[in-house]
């Protein structure tokens, strides 16, 4: 015993001033802070900003929408981040929290890919995003499959599937959103009421791939990687038309990094940066002269729902989870 | 008194005034002006806030008394009864516990999902349909078998220490094993039981990767809380939730405190020996069986785990289609810096936990009472929160203001301690009550110090304790995921990060394989921190 109490006072020793020692390598100069999404996208593009600006270190951090947000509401006195990717909406409604700017190829981005508010620009279309529905045909045929956002009403495809819950999830909540848009007020209990929703939005097309659930809404990009893994499953297109919404680069107020956040943020706006997002996640991006994704339809040839406001989608954003949150209670009530 | 700084800068201050920040106004600061109640009557005018509170309480209560019951006669039998590779059970009763972060809840539908293998086989075989795994089964079934853990080693560590005097007294006097068991042998376990069922019934309350996986809309008070701080950063209302979830662990920490004090039995002597295990026959034989059959099911998660990892396209079908070692290929060119990270950022919140949970432990059983309860309650409140909540206490309170340790690993370090400390706290507590008082007393009217029989009296007997709550803290932090997303720096990512990432990206083969190898990386170093001690696995725990 006095062995290992000697053994182990030692080691716990080196380990507190290793930690103690590491902590101390705060921000340095000539580096830059970014919070994004993850992906394969993000070692290439570190690499390719890194030629361009060689004395430059990148940091990153990648973690899903709504922690993103968490963490820089929390770090707002003393911001740890120079630069956000996350959804337009969760920027758009957290904008004490970034600086605006505008970006010199302005002019590749079509409008609904530019995240502004009033005359302030926070970001430009990254990944645009895409909700459709995922079928398993083991479990449902094509032919029963529903075609439209509307079919999603009817009594025989209750309880058949599968969303996150708007409240927590960035995906759901775009489904939610754009459902109450086209449905109307008047029906979105019944949307409600034929839905599952799940706390946890990244494991649902696993869910459909597994049969677990005959269909889930899902984001494009993410059901056509199903498909391309070998799950019984195809991918449908509302007949309404999608409704593209975006994630984009946005300059965190205050960073410790200003300049370098803004060359960044240029960097993966400008037409190598979204390639690179192109390449690496198949993802569809809001510049119009970058490359199309593998596989999936151009965004020219994709019918657009012009019907559903995006930027309502952001502003009545709270309106819309409390009216969510009436219909769940009711409906889970009788558990 | 350094103990006590470390409660004051790191526990109290943080998570206290996080706490506080339930009785405030959304989006107001901390200030007398904006107090109020109205975080918590949601709880109870709000429809939602009341099904999840009965939600939890279901779901908490149910998983700890069949988590008791089962452990219970498994702890008995590995402690008393010659039950055959008791030494490797014990060791395998820990990995229940390493359960790699939402890809451990989503084994469970894999094997029981609607399309899951054991449903498939189920229906193909008998044309039976197995109930939905979804909702409070579902959630039940996962609790229990993984936390049942805390119950087995804790009681067996108790019935190993015991004294089998008193037993072996009743037997020589007539009684029946029957008599021995229900008079003797249950009361002098309940203690350590109660411990740890308290612990069982904390992370019933506090866990939100389970109800994500599997609770679908059955809403409990932890989904809640994330939906609070993820969907709008109220903490405020998270802050009010998590103090409703501290109120439920308090009331069942309060029924602990009361039975504990009423059955607190010395059991540990300066004549104290291990107790032979005995017996044969049938009787062995169903026990085996029943310990061994407990132990394998309760490994089937880590089991699809490591199946999953191995299987290099599964699209839904009953079996993989195509098995190989690609995912590990991948990842293991991806890993080797998170796991350092990992393991390292474990270590060291582990030995501190050891040293502030064990001096803690002390002072709240042989201390004055008042003192105890409130120490056990801020112990107990971190651990009930959930991870996710702590790490914005910590962010939120060193982010700014004369002491700043975000950006680096030492904020890590630290919120992981506050938030694991239970684990050796309930432990050694435990182990300190089976302790006689006067083996300390008696060293002090011999003239050593407090410190000198501390360290050469105390110490050695509640030594198991110290251990087991040691292993349980390092090898469930080693995946942590909740307070490593909100704290970790670019330079530290872990070995949970890497996995979640990975989920996020739909790659359920590489998160499956880097899980795998979490899983197998923490039972080895947990083995070789035993041999170091000198004692086996199954030692540690006795």
């Amino acid at each position: 015993m006095p062995r290992l109490a000697a053994i182990l006072k030692l080691a716990g020793l080196c380990l507190l001033m290793t930690v103690a020692a590491l902590n101390m390598a705060r921000a340095q100069s000539g580096e830059v802070v970014f919070y994004g999404f993850t992906g394969d996208h993000i070692a290439p593009t570190i690499r390719a900003f890194n030629k361009r600006y060689p004395n430059i270190k990148v940091r990153a951090i990648t973690l899903q929408g709504p922690a993103m947000i968490a963490r820089l509401r929390a770090e707002k006195d003393n911001p740890r981040c120079d630069v956000v990717d996350t959804a337009a909406d969760l920027l758009l409604t957290n904008t004490d929290l970034l600086t605006p700017y505008k970006f010199k190829e302005a002019g590749h981005f079509p409008s609904w890919a530019v995240i502004r508010k009033g005359d302030d620009v926070y970001g430009y279309g990254f990944s645009v995003a895409v909700q459709i529905f995922l079928i398993n045909t083991t479990q449902m045929s094509l032919a029963d499959a529903p075609r439209s956002w509307k079919d999603l009403l009817k009594l025989q495809y209750k309880g058949k599937f599968l969303l996150g819950n708007p409240g927590s999830t960035t995906a759901g909540y775009d489904s939610f959103a754009q459902m109450l848009q086209i449905a109307g007020p008047s029906e979105i209990e019944t949307f409600i009421n034929n839905a599952v929703f799940s706390p946890e939005t990244n494991l649902v097309p696993q869910e459909v791939g597994r049969g677990e659930v005959p269909m889930g809404l899902v984001e494009e990009t993410k059901a056509f990687d199903m498909k391309q893994q070998g799950y019984p499953v195809e991918l449908i297109y509302p007949s309404e038309g999608l409704v593209p919404t975006v994630d984009g680069w946005a300059l965190v107020r205050n960073g410790p990094n200003p300049e370098n956040a803004r060359l960044f943020a240029e960097f993966m706006n400008s037409l190598e940066g979204q390639n690179i997002n192109v390449a690496h996640r198949n993802r569809r991006v809001g510049r119009d002269d970058a490359n199309s994704p593998t596989g999936l339809p151009p965004m020219s040839q994709v019918k657009i729902n012009d019907a559903v406001d995006v930027s309502r989608m952001t502003t009545e954003r709270p309106a819309n989870i409390a009216l969510f949150n009436k219909f769940f209670v009711k409906k889970t009530q009788g558990q | 008194m350094a103990g006590a700084a470390f409660f004051a800068l790191f526990l109290l201050y943080p998570i206290g005034k996080t706490a506080l920040l339930g009785f405030v106004k959304p989006g107001s600061e901390l200030a007398l002006a904006s107090l109020t109640l109205g975080n918590f009557t949601a709880m109870v005018s709000a429809p939602l806030y009341r099904a999840a509170l009965l939600h939890t309480l279901f779901v908490a209560i149910a998983s700890t008394v069949i988590a008791v019951a089962i452990a219970l006669p498994a702890a008995y039998l590995l402690a008393r009864r010659p039950v055959p590779g008791r030494n490797l059970l014990l060791t395998l009763a820990v990995v229940p516990l390493i359960s790699p972060p939402f890809i451990g809840a989503f084994s469970w539908v894999i094997l029981l999902g609607n399309q899951g293998i054991i449903t498939r086989l189920v229906a193909m075989t008998t044309g039976l349909h197995l109930p939905a795994l979804y909702g409070p089964f579902g959630m039940i079934l996962a609790l229990v078998l993984s936390f049942f853990p805390y119950v087995l080693l804790f009681v067996h560590a108790a019935l190993s220490a015991a004294d089998p005097a008193l037993e072996e007294s009743a037997h020589i006097m007539g009684a029946s094993r029957a008599r021995i068991l229900r008079t003797i042998t249950f009361p002098l376990v309940m203690p350590p039981a109660a411990a740890g069922a308290l612990l069982v019934f904390a992370q019933s309350v506090g866990n939100f990767g389970v109800p994500s996986i599997l609770g679908r809309e059955y809403t409990m008070m932890t989904t809640l809380i994330v939906y609070q701080i993820e969907g709008s950063f109220n903490i405020n209302g998270a802050a009010a939730i998590a103090l409703v979830n501290v109120l439920m662990t308090s009331a069942a920490l309060l029924l602990l405190s009361r039975y504990a004090r009423r059955n607190r039995f010395t059991t540990i002597t300066s004549m104290s020996r291990a107790a032979k295990r005995q017996g044969g026959g049938l009787a062995i034989t169903l026990g085996a069986i029943y310990v061994w059959g407990l132990i394998l099911v309760a490994l089937l998660p880590q089991a699809v785990v490591v199946f999953d990892s191995l299987a290099e396209r599964w699209p839904g079908t009953l079996w993989p289609t195509q098995y190989g070692f690609a995912n590990y290929r991948y990842v293991l060119s991806e890993l080797i810096e998170p796991i350092i990270h990992s393991v390292t950022l474990s270590a060291a919140a582990t030995m501190l936990s050891v040293v502030i949970g064990a001096l803690a432990a002390y002072a709240a059983t042989r201390g004055n009472t008042r003192l105890g309860r409130g120490i056990d309650l801020m112990v107990m409140l971190p651990f009930v929160m959930p991870g996710l909540l702590t790490g914005v206490a910590f962010l939120v309170t060193f982010n700014s203001g004369p002491l700043v340790l975000s950006g680096g690993a030492l904020i890590m370090v630290l919120a992981y301690v506050v938030h694991r400390l239970a684990y050796i706290f309930r432990s050694v507590c435990a182990a300190i009550g089976q302790v006689d008082s006067r083996i300390d007393e008696a060293s002090i009217v011999c003239g050593a110090r407090w410190l000198y029989t501390m360290r050469r009296v105390t110490l050695p007997l509640i030594a198991p304790g110290i251990v087991a709550g040691g292993v349980l803290v390092f090898s469930t932090l080693v995946m942590d995921l909740s307070i490593t997303l909100l704290l970790y720096p670019p330079e530290w990512k872990t070995l949970a990060i890497v996995m979640f990432e990975q989920l996020s990206n739909n790659k359920i083969g590489y998160a499956s394989a880097s899980g795998a190898l979490a899983i197998l990386i923490t039972t080895v170093l947990v083995f070789l921190a035993s041999r170091l001690a000198g004692r086996s696995m199954a030692e540690m725990f006795r």
